[in-house]
C-alpha cells in the first residue's frame, strides 16, 4: 500500500507541481469542459519528446494521465500525482520535464490496452489535438474516471489535495450524518469494463463504508446504494444494497487494511466486488441505461479510504477477467450462425454446417475477387484450383451439390473475364467483343455505350500504331483503362498492373500503308454509325477520338491522354474485401460512439488484422 | 460541470437514421492499408495450408509467408486426406508428423475415428462400419458422455436410406469434412507453436456480429450479401430482409 499522510505529500512538493498548478489555474478560467488531451504545446520540439523515452520507468506518462485528467477540476491548487507518495524520481528533472510531460497521451488503465476503446480514446485526442477543437464533441464522453470531484461531495468529507483519499469530518452520530463523494468523470460504457480498488485506509469508529456507484443526480448525504440509481457494498455488514436502504447478505465485511474493488462489466450489465484481489460474485444485475460515477460514502468518525482508478497495479487481476470476457464474446460471434445471405445460392434453412460452409464460401469468394481486383492472377488460379479441388471431388459424391457449388462458377467467370481483359490490354479489341459476345452475350447489346467505346478503343489502338510506325521503340500504345473497366465492371472490375507485348493483336499481318488504310476504313464506319447519335457522351468520346486525327503525331495532341496508361477515368471500383473492411470499422465506430459496451471486446486492428 | 447528455444511452424511443450519403462518408474516412489486407490473404493461405497460392502470392505481392512455406505442404496432404475422405491415411501422417499430437487430444482422435466412421458408412460398409463403432468408437463413448451422445448420432445414419431427409444427414455433408479437417489442421499448427485460426474469417463472423448489435441502436447501410459487400439501405433493411434478397 502506498499509505502516505497528507503532509509528507505536501512536504514533497516540488516546482514541477507548482508549475503545473499555474498552468492548471490557468487552463481552468477557460470557457466549457476542458479535456484530457486539451493540449497547448501541440508541437513539441523533437528533442522533448525523445528525452522522454529516458524518463524514469513509466512514471512521466502515469503522471501526465492524472495532470490532464484532472485540468477541469483544477482548482488551482493540486495536481498532484500520488506517485509522489511512493518515488521522488519525478523530483529530479523538473520545469523541463513538465513540458514534456504535456506531450504526451494521457495513458490509459493496463486491461483497456487492448480494447476498441483505447483505439478510440487515443484517435480522438489526436483528432482533438490536430484540430484544437473545443466545441462540443460526442467523444468527450470518453474521458475515463480519474479522481474524485471535489465539487461533487458532502460538506462532512474532506479530500486530500490528491484527489484520491477521502476523510471522513462529520459527527457520524446518524444515517443522516453519511456523507458520499462522487468521481470526476462517470464511467464510459464503450470502455467494456470499469474497475477501480479503494483502499481502506481507516475504519474510523464503526467502519460504516460503502462502495459502490450513482447517477449524477443522487443525493450524496446517503450511503452508496441507499437511493434510487444507487448501488453499494458497505463494510460494516458485508450487504450489497441495490437502490434501497435495505440490503441482501452479498459478501465479506471489511476493515482498515483490506481493499475492495469494484468492477463494472458494460457487457451485460452486471457489476461485481472483489476484496483483496478475491472475486466476490456478481452482486448486481440490469445496470444498463443509467450514467454511472464511481462513489464511495463514509458515515463514522474516523474513516478514510484511497481509490485507484487504475494508475497503479489492481490488487485484482483485471486484465485476466478482461481477457475472459473476450473470450466469452467471442464465442458468441463464433457460434453466432451466418445466415444464407452471404451465397444467394443456396436457400436452405441455416444449420451449423451450412453456417460454416456458407462462412468458407465467403470468405474463399472475397479473396478471389481481390485477388482478381489487384491484378495476383496467379495467386487466383493457384488458390481456386487448390480451394476447389477438394470440393469438386466431394460433389462428385454428394448428389445435388454440384449445382450449387459457386467456386465452380467463380472459377470459370474469373478464367473468362480474365481472357477479355487480356485481349483488350493487348489492344485486341476484336477479339475481346467476341469473347464478350460469347461468355456473356446480353452484355454488349444491352450496353451500347460500351460496345461504342470499345470501338473507339480499337480506332485509337489503331491509330497508336500507325504513329509507332516512325518510332521503333514506341511503347506508349497503352490501353485505356475507361473502357476495360467498363467491361470487367460489369462483371467484377479488373485491374492489371503490368501490360505487355500489347501490339501483336492489331499489327500483325499489315504493313505500314495497310496498317494507316484499315484504320481510315474503320474510322469511316465509327464516324457513320453513331454521326447521329444525340447522346452527349458519345459525341464528345467520338470528337475526342477523330480530333487524333489531325494530329501528325497524336502523343502530341491535346488528346493524347487517350493514348496514355497513367489516365485512369471514372473511380475504380473497390473490391469486396475492402468494402467489408471498411464496413466493419465504421460499424464497430459507430458501436463505441453509442456506447455499446461489448464493442470494447472488439479491436479491429488486433483481433481481425494480422 | 461538464453535462453528459445521455448519449451513451441507448433511448427506446426511436431510432436514429444514417443516410447513406452519410454513411459513405464514414466509410471512406476508414483508413486501409493494402499491405494490411495481403497480409490478411497471405494468413489465410498459410493456416488453412493453401501452399501453392501462398508461394504464388508471395511472388505477385511480395510479401513474405510468415513461416515455411514447406510446412504448409504436410499440413496440406493430411487435409485433403480428409477431405478425400482418406482418415486412416491422415491419422498415418499426423502420427509421422508429431505422435503427440493425437495423444494429447482425445477429443481431436475421437472425432477423426467418428470421421472414418462416417466415411464407411458413405461407402456402404455396413459390416465394417458396426465392427469399427464397437471396437474403437464404444470404448471411447463409455469414458465420455459427449463422445456418447456423437457416437449415437452417427450410428443413427444407419436408420435412414435417404441421407436428405435424415435428420443426421449433415454428417455426410461435405463440410463435415472440413469441420473434422480444419480441427486437425489447428492442432497441428498449435503443436508447432502457430496461430491456429486464420484472421479473415474472423472479420466476416464479426462484421455480422456488429452489425446486429448496431441495428439495435442505429438504422444504417448495412452489408448483408458478404460476396459483393453492396450496401442496403438502413431503412429498407427490415425483420424479412433477408428473404426479400433471396426472392430478388
Amino acid at each position: 500500500m502506498t499509505n502516505t499522510s497528507s503532509n509528507s505529500i505536501s512536504s514533497r512538493r516540488n516546482p514541477l507541481n507548482s508549475a503545473t498548478a499555474a498552468h492548471l489555474a490557468l487552463m481552468s478560467n477557460s470557457p466549457g469542459p476542458t479535456y484530457p488531451m486539451t493540449n497547448p504545446m501541440s508541437n513539441p520540439p523533437p528533442a522533448m519528446l525523445s528525452g522522454q523515452t529516458s524518463a524514469p520507468y513509466s512514471r512521466p506518462t502515469i503522471t501526465t494521465y492524472l495532470l490532464n485528467t484532472s485540468t477541469s477540476h483544477a482548482s488551482g491548487s493540486s495536481a498532484r500525482s500520488a506517485y509522489n507518495t511512493s518515488s521522488s524520481a519525478l523530483s529530479v528533472n523538473t520545469s523541463n520535464k513538465q513540458s514534456k510531460l504535456k506531450t504526451l497521451k494521457p495513458k490509459l488503465p493496463e486491461y483497456l490496452a487492448d480494447t476498441s476503446f483505447a483505439e478510440l480514446y487515443y484517435n480522438s485526442n489526436m483528432e482533438r489535438s490536430n484540430a484544437n477543437i473545443l466545441e462540443k464533441n460526442p467523444l468527450e464522453n470518453l474521458a475515463l474516471p480519474t479522481a474524485w470531484n471535489v465539487d461533487d461531495k458532502c460538506a462532512h468529507l474532506n479530500v486530500d489535495p490528491d484527489k484520491l483519499r477521502v476523510n471522513y469530518i462529520g459527527s457520524g452520530k446518524y444515517d443522516t450524518d453519511a456523507a458520499a463523494i462522487r468521481a470526476n468523470y462517470p464511467m464510459p460504457p464503450q470502455c467494456g469494463l470499469f474497475y477501480f480498488e479503494v483502499d481502506i485506509i481507516s475504519k474510523g469508529k464503526d467502519g460504516f463504508i460503502g462502495i459502490g456507484f450513482c447517477s449524477k443526480q443522487v443525493h450524496l448525504n446517503r450511503l452508496p446504494g441507499w437511493e434510487p440509481d444507487s448501488w453499494g457494498y458497505h463494510g460494516d455488514d458485508g450487504h450489497s444494497f441495490c437502490c434501497s436502504g435495505t440490503g441482501r447478505q452479498y459478501g465479506p465485511t471489511f476493515t482498515t487494511g483490506d481493499t475492495v474493488g469494484c468492477c463494472l462489466n458494460f457487457r451485460d450489465g452486471t457489476a461485481f466486488y472483489t476484496k483483496n484481489g478475491k472475486h466476490l460474485g456478481v452482486a448486481f444485475r440490469d445496470l444498463k441505461g443509467v450514467v454511472l460515477y464511481p462513489s464511495i460514502g463514509l458515515r463514522t468518525q474516523g474513516e478514510s479510504v484511497e481509490v485507484n482508478f487504475g494508475h497503479r497495479n489492481f490488487k485484482y487481476a483485471i486484465e485476466h477477467y478482461m481477457k475472459e470476457e473476450k473470450a466469452r464474446l467471442w464465442h458468441a460471434i463464433d457460434t453466432k450462425p451466418m445466415s444464407p445471405i452471404s451465397s444467394p445460392l443456396t436457400s436452405a434453412p441455416v444449420s451449423q454446417a451450412s453456417s460454416e460452409t456458407n462462412l468458407t464460401a465467403t470468405v474463399h469468394q472475397l479473396i478471389l475477387s481481390y485477388l482478381v481486383h489487384h491484378g495476383y492472377s496467379e495467386t487466383a488460379k493457384a488458390f481456386s484450383t487448390d480451394a476447389v479441388q477438394p470440393t469438386q471431388n466431394d460433389s462428385n459424391e454428394m448428389e445435388g451439390v454440384e449445382s450449387e457449388n459457386p467456386f465452380l462458377d467463380l472459377d470459370k467467370d474469373i478464367i473468362n473475364r480474365q481472357r477479355i481483359r487480356d485481349a483488350v490490354l493487348n489492344g485486341d479489341i476484336d477479339c475481346a467483343i467476341k469473347l464478350t459476345n460469347e461468355f456473356y452475350p446480353s452484355v454488349l447489346p444491352s450496353n451500347d455505350d460500351i460496345y461504342f467505346r470499345l470501338r473507339c478503343r480499337k480506332f485509337i489502338e489503331m491509330m497508336g500504331l500507325c504513329a509507332a510506325m516512325d518510332v521503333d521503340d514506341y511503347i506508349a500504345l497503352q490501353s485505356d483503362r475507361e473502357s476495360i473497366e467498363e467491361v470487367h465492371g460489369l462483371v467484377t472490375s479488373i485491374k492489371k498492373k503490368k501490360i505487355s507485348k500489347r501490339r501483336r493483336g492489331v499489327g500483325s499481318g499489315l504493313n505500314g500503308l495497310g496498317v494507316i488504310e484499315a484504320a481510315m476504313r474503320f474510322g469511316q464506319e465509327l464516324q457513320d454509325d453513331y454521326r447521329d447519335d444525340k447522346r452527349e457522351e458519345i459525341k464528345k468520346t467520338l470528337e475526342e477520338t477523330f480530333s487524333l486525327l489531325a494530329y501528325t503525331d497524336p502523343r502530341k495532341s491535346v488528346v493524347s491522354y487517350l493514348l496514355d496508361p497513367s489516365v485512369s477515368q471514372g473511380k475504380p471500383p473497390i473490391p469486396p474485401l475492402e468494402k467489408v473492411y471498411r464496413q466493419s470499422s465504421a460499424v464497430l465506430n459507430e458501436l463505441a460512439r453509442n456506447g455499446v459496451g461489448s464493442s470494447a471486446f472488439v479491436n479491429l486492428r488486433k483481433d481481425c488484422l494480422v | 460541470m461538464v453535462e453528459y447528455k445521455e448519449l451513451f444511452v441507448g433511448t427506446s424511443s426511436q431510432k436514429k437514421v444514417v443516410t447513406k450519403d452519410e454513411w459513405v462518408k464514414k466509410l471512406s474516412n476508414v483508413k486501409i492499408d493494402k499491405n494490411d489486407l495481403n497480409k490478411l490473404i497471405m494468413n489465410y493461405f498459410v493456416i488453412e495450408g493453401y501452399k501453392d497460392a501462398a508461394e504464388t502470392f508471395s511472388q505477385e505481392s511480395g510479401l513474405s509467408p510468415s513461416i515455411d512455406v514447406d510446412s504448409i505442404q504436410d499440413r496440406m496432404n493430411i487435409r485433403n486426406a480428409i477431405q478425400n475422405g482418406n482418415v486412416e491415411e491422415a491419422i498415418e501422417r499426423v502420427n509421422d508428423l508429431n505422435p503427440e499430437i493425437l495423444d494429447t487430444n482425445p477429443k481431436l482422435y475421437f472425432h477423426l475415428q467418428q470421421q472414418r466412421l462416417i466415411e464407411y458408412i458413405r461407402e456402404g460398409k455396413i459390416a465394417e462400419a458396426l465392427e469399427f463403432a464397437q471396437d474403437e468408437l464404444a470404448p471411447r463413448g463409455e469414458e465420455n458422455p459427449e463422445f456418447l451422445e456423437e457416437l449415437e448420432r452417427t450410428m443413427a445414419l444407419l436408420a435412414f436410406d435417404d441421407t436428405n431427409v435424415s435428420p443426421v444427414g449433415d454428417l455426410l455433408h461435405p463440410s463435415q469434412r472440413q469441420r473434422t479437417a480444419s480441427e486437425l489442421n489447428s492442432a497441428i499448427l498449435i503443436s508447432q507453436s502457430q496461430e491456429k485460426d486464420p484472421k479473415l474469417p474472423n472479420m466476416i463472423k464479426m462484421l455480422v456480429w456488429a452489425q446486429d448489435e448496431l441495428e439495435e441502436e442505429l438504422s444504417f447501410p448495412k452489408v448483408n450479401n458478404l460476396i459483393t459487400a453492396e450496401l442496403v439501405e438502413g431503412n429498407k433493411t427490415t425483420a424479412n430482409s433477408d428473404s426479400n434478397f433471396l426472392s430478388k
